[in-house]
């Protein structure tokens, strides 16, 4: 990752996480100089990558296919009403660069696949995975891991929510936790928009510690938040095989 | 006892978030999948395949630490076990 200097204007945006014990003008230049590539803009990567951009992040990588539908809106908040029908790729790169105009962002109209992963992963510093199909997913985890990227596991259900980081040689890969598609899972299930944000929220916070190496990751732990009740709980995850 | 946690698609699929299963002298986890899908039907499914081995996909953890894929750990009284179906994003 190259660490680039920070402009006037820079510093005049980011001054108030610039004060951030640990961060500071080094840990910014890093998100300055860094790439995220984010699997998909839907619900929880829309949170995802709009935290990235307000933070300061030099470039991402969106991987979306697919055009706007109405039952996206419920929770898909760099969408808009007058972009349904239109991809979804390129009404979320616009409005991220309307909140962070110095922001780079690589729009892919296509969602991850055993064919592109690789490729994807390869222009990134750090991983964000929001796709709601395991086969994605999977092909998504293998490629950071071949690469040796660190990549957030982001994901929710109804008012629940887990979320890991996955990083070769430091912990174990998803295909450890989930080795293949598990049957009952739907394309769609029942979930609020709060909910997608809530996890998507930390998501981002994940990726930015391990691009400026602050606090600590969530290495061989999940986090799993039940909003039902407010109760979080941490599983500790087997290492490294 | 043994208490028993059901999070996401399993608490959804049972109606109920928690039950317990008696035990004596403990058990193992593959026993106690078998006790559960017993006492709550609607989630056997879930739990086990067409032959009664448990999913590999199924993340159980005994008092918060993940059982490895593959193995079949005791299971003391007085644990608490969750029983977690995978989810993604979207």
């Amino acid at each position: 990752m190259s660490r680039p200097p920070l402009t006037d204007e820079e510093r005049a945006v980011y001054e108030w996480q610039l004060d951030v014990p640990g961060h500071g003008e080094a840990g910014q230049s890093v998100l300055k100089g860094a790439t995220a590539l984010v699997s998909r803009v839907g619900g929880l990567g829309s949170p995802v990558a709009y935290e990235l951009a307000a933070a300061g992040i030099g470039r991402i990588v969106l991987a979306h296919g697919g055009t706007l539908k109405p039952s996206d809106l419920n929770r898909q908040l760099l969408m808009t009403h007058e972009a349904l029908g239109t991809p979804r790729v390129h009404c979320a790169a616009r409005r991220l660069q309307e909140l962070n105009p110095r922001l780079e962002v690589v729009a892919v109209e296509s969602n991850v696949t055993d064919a592109n992963a690789a490729e994807l992963v390869a222009m990134a510093d750090v991983v964000v995975d929001a796709a709601p199909l395991f086969e994605e997913r999977l092909a998504l985890n293998d490629a950071a891991f071949d690469k040796g990227i660190p990549i957030v596991e982001c994901a929710m259900y109804d008012l629940e929510a887990t979320i890991t980081t996955q990083l070769a040689g430091r912990t174990g890969r998803l295909r450890d936790l989930v080795p293949e598609p598990p049957q009952p899972w739907q394309r769609r299930f029942p979930v609020f928009g709060a909910v997608s944000g809530a996890v998507g929220c930390l998501g981002a916070m994940e990726a930015i510690k391990c691009l400026a190496g602050l606090g600590e990751p969530l290495f061989n732990r999940m986090l799993f938040m039940d909003l039902r009740t407010m109760k979080m709980r941490e599983m500790a995850l087997p290492g490294v095989n | 006892m043994i208490t028993i946690e059901l999070l996401t698609q399993l608490r959804a699929a049972a109606g109920q978030d928690a039950l317990q299963i008696s035990c004596e002298g403990g058990t193992t986890v593959s026993a106690l999948l078998s006790d559960v899908a017993d006492a709550v039907p609607s989630i056997r499914d879930l739990l086990l395949d067409g032959d009664g081995v448990r999913h590999g996909w199924l993340m159980i953890s005994i008092d918060d630490a993940l059982v490895a894929r593959g193995s079949d750990p005791p299971v003391q009284c007085g644990c608490t076990v969750v029983l977690v179906s995978p989810v993604a994003g979207g």
